[in-house]
């Protein structure tokens, strides 16, 4: 069903003492396709760096890339706009053959094989693609993983991998995507990462897609449904570590801390 | 000649002074070893470096078409010529690469092929390195100072002059130049490869960088200066892809320039070699280096490669099972001479275990015969022993491919060894094009 959604999305970096020759690159501003056409959008960088350019990286993502030389004690960026989403709008597209090989966050372990084996044999018909296809096996994964796990902030973080927070059964919507994905290339489908907002306020959040016949279609295994149109995607990559939507390097001695606020409403 | 032997231990001792040196970790710590020269050459008549010449030139030109390709149509993979796998599970492939076009197309501005010459007087391809095959300043600054100690045996032999590789690599970076100054980038004085950083910057007419003295503004690349900062159109760098940009790759890289990656996307700077390459030095698609020359060339090999077996393929694995005692088993995750394994040298335990490994995991290895290759003379305390030795030769891709007519020759110390990498202990020698 389609929406038009509103959405904000304001990012503060607080350094406990001051920073130079500060790099950074965003990842914010959404994808623009067919089935999400940005309507408009404002994107706010604090310091002021100036308008600069916004690229593409190899995945297709915008990217805002800047430096702020001077000494700064944060660093703040917001997205406000709108966006129109409707998923019966797409056109089918290739995936990219990455999509289907596992990435350095994605290896299989042997607790991934194994689980994948335990839930590809105790399903009939798992390898008939004439009774399931690739997404009804992705939607059974996804409820296999949104059942292993326990949510629990804090226990994982951004360099934690699909096998290392799988064996916890600890994490949060980056591990339970990245477990998924594994899960999914291990099935034979490409899938992918990706980062993005969800209707509602608090923080961003990340999910799965996965390719079939030249669509791709967003599972949500934090929350095991589809990620329909009330989710708005900024990027994607083959895990986190393609697609941070904020990624930064600085010089100077500073601890930092992260106030994200999100809001997206219909 | 005999009076360039004469001076080796001169010559050796300049080299020392002048730091032509190569350092390597082990077990932890940094250590600075002298590369031990040897003064007699390798000589190569002019007729046989004309047919490795062209045999050279062709091969890059098709492995700069085959970067091209996997990073934007992937013709040769979807052709069914390279299998997929070999490609997107190589460590060498960086997706972040995909689709980015380097100025004037160009990848592997040097390349560091490595041959050996068999018994039978045919030169083999061992492997292609395209990411940043080092060793080019040992015979260039070993040249000048044997030229120095002997002139005379310079006006016997007509050797032809490697002096000019300083002016051949200034103009591989002048022609991808965006516009901006020439950088020689190095990770810094603790690199295994640091006196050629700098020597090569000195002959080039480059400016030696480190990760500090650059940065990126609005998609440019600029190197620091007490006054205004400067353009760079060309940065010929000398640290890994993975460690180029710690916004693109390993975040926690300290050695290199956050965004480089952005201004070389844009078009702004040209980095040689370009990032990506590895996937054409892989030891597993270099299996593949004829088939893509006939494939992108519409040509037959020049050069061959050494007879080498996929385990990959039914029929190659189960060659390699059965012969392991005599193939050498190479892990294609590896370098440096490091995960090389003669099967004849194996208890029979070991050959078991490798075997398993290998049908676990046949597509981790290559399988090759192993070539009886040349012995050269080297002086060992003042006699003449004979040791197992390579090449390799520097090619230089810019407005058009060129081979520098010169290269590597190193050789192994241990009379036993076939493995000649330097940081396995070998030495070196120079390497010339000898006219009749």
């Amino acid at each position: 069903m389609h929406r038009e959604l509103s959405f904000y999305f304001d990012t503060v970096l607080n350094f406990s003492g001051s920073v130079t020759e500060h790099n950074f690159v965003l990842r914010c501003i959404p994808a623009d396709n067919p089935e999400q056409k940005i309507l408009s959008y404002t994107l706010t960088v604090l310091p002021n760096v100036g308008p600069g350019t916004v690229g593409k990286d190899s995945f297709g993502n915008f990217i805002r890339t800047g430096r702020v030389a001077e000494a700064h004690d944060s660093f703040r960026y917001t997205l406000q706009g709108m966006a129109y989403r409707d998923d019966s709008l797409r056109v089918p597209e290739e995936a990219a053959p990455f999509y289907r090989y596992a990435s350095p966050l994605t290896q299989v372990t042997k607790e991934l094989a194994e689980f994948y084996a335990g839930v590809a044999g105790g399903v009939t018909d798992w390898n008939d693609p004439a009774k399931l296809n690739a997404l009804d096996k992705a939607k059974i994964l996804c409820s296999r993983v949104h059942a292993h796990f326990a949510y629990t902030p804090g226990e994982t973080n951004v360099l934690t991998t699909a096998g290392e927070a799988f064996a916890s059964a600890k994490g949060v919507c980056q591990d339970y995507a990245h477990a998924l994905i594994a899960l999914c290339r291990l099935a034979g489908m490409p899938a992918r990462y990706v980062s993005g907002l969800f209707t509602g306020e608090g923080a961003s959040h990340a999910w799965t897609e996965i390719w079939m016949d030249g669509l791709w279609y967003g599972i949500d295994p934090t929350h095991d449904c589809p990620a329909d149109e009330k989710y708005l995607k900024l990027c994607v990559g083959r895990d986190y570590a393609d697609c941070p939507i904020e990624r930064g390097v600085f010089s100077g001695w500073a601890e930092q801390t992260q106030k994200v606020f999100t809001k997206v409403t219909d | 000649m005999k009076t360039l032997l004469a001076h080796t231990k001169e010559i050796n001792e300049q080299l020392a002074r002048y730091g032509v040196k190569f350092g390597i970790y082990k077990d932890g710590a940094f250590n600075e070893r002298l590369f031990p020269f040897d003064p007699v050459p390798r000589q190569i008549p002019e007729k046989d470096y004309a047919v490795l010449e062209k045999g050279l030139i062709q091969r890059v030109t098709a492995l700069n078409r085959f970067i091209y390709d996997i990073y934007h149509d992937k013709k040769i993979v979807k052709d069914g010529v390279v299998p997929e796998e070999f490609v997107y599970r190589s460590p060498g492939y960086l997706a972040q690469c995909e689709g980015i076009t380097p100025s004037k197309n160009v990848y592997s501005h040097i390349s560091g092929i490595d041959l050996v010459e068999g018994k039978d007087d045919e030169w083999y391809i061992l492997e292609d390195n395209l990411r940043i095959p080092s060793g080019a300043s040992y015979p260039l600054i070993a040249r000048t100072l044997c030229r120095r100690c002997s002139p005379e045996t310079f006006k016997r032999y007509h050797v032809r002059d490697n002096r000019q590789y300083g002016a051949l690599l200034k103009r591989t970076m002048d022609y991808v130049n965006t516009g901006g100054i020439n950088v020689i980038f190095t990770p810094g004085r603790y690199n295994a490869a640091y006196f050629e950083h700098s020597y090569l910057a000195e002959q080039a007419g480059a400016v030696l960088a480190e990760s500090g003295d650059l940065f990126v503004e609005n998609q440019t690349l600029y190197y620091r200066t007490s006054r205004d900062p400067v353009r760079v159109g060309a940065v010929y760098r000398r640290v890994s892809d993975e460690y180029m940009d710690p916004l693109c790759f390993e975040p926690s890289s300290l050695i290199g320039v956050p965004n480089i990656m952005d201004a070389y996307r844009a078009g702004n700077v040209a980095m040689m070699n370009a990032p990506g390459n590895g996937v054409a030095d892989d030891k597993g698609i270099y299996y593949f280096v004829p088939k893509m020359i006939s494939y992108y060339l519409g040509e037959e090999a020049i050069l061959k490669n050494a007879p080498t077996y996929l385990p990959y393929y039914e029929e190659d694995r189960k060659y390699t099972l059965d012969h392991i005692d005599r193939l050498v088993i190479k892990d294609v995750a590896e370098a440096g001479g490091y995960g090389v394994v003669f099967g004849e040298n194996l208890t029979k335990e070991q050959r078991e275990d490798l075997k398993n490994t290998i049908k676990n995991a046949p597509r981790r290895f290559i399988a090759q015969e192993v070539i009886d290759f040349k012995d050269l003379p080297i002086l060992e305390n003042g006699e003449t022993v004979e040791r197992k030795a390579d090449l390799r030769a520097f090619v230089l891709s810019g407005e058009d491919v060129q081979v520098w007519p010169s290269g590597l020759t190193r050789f192994s110390r241990n009379p036993d060894s076939f493995v000649v990498n330097s940081s396995q202990g070998g030495g070196f020698k120079d390497t010339w094009i000898v006219c009749q």
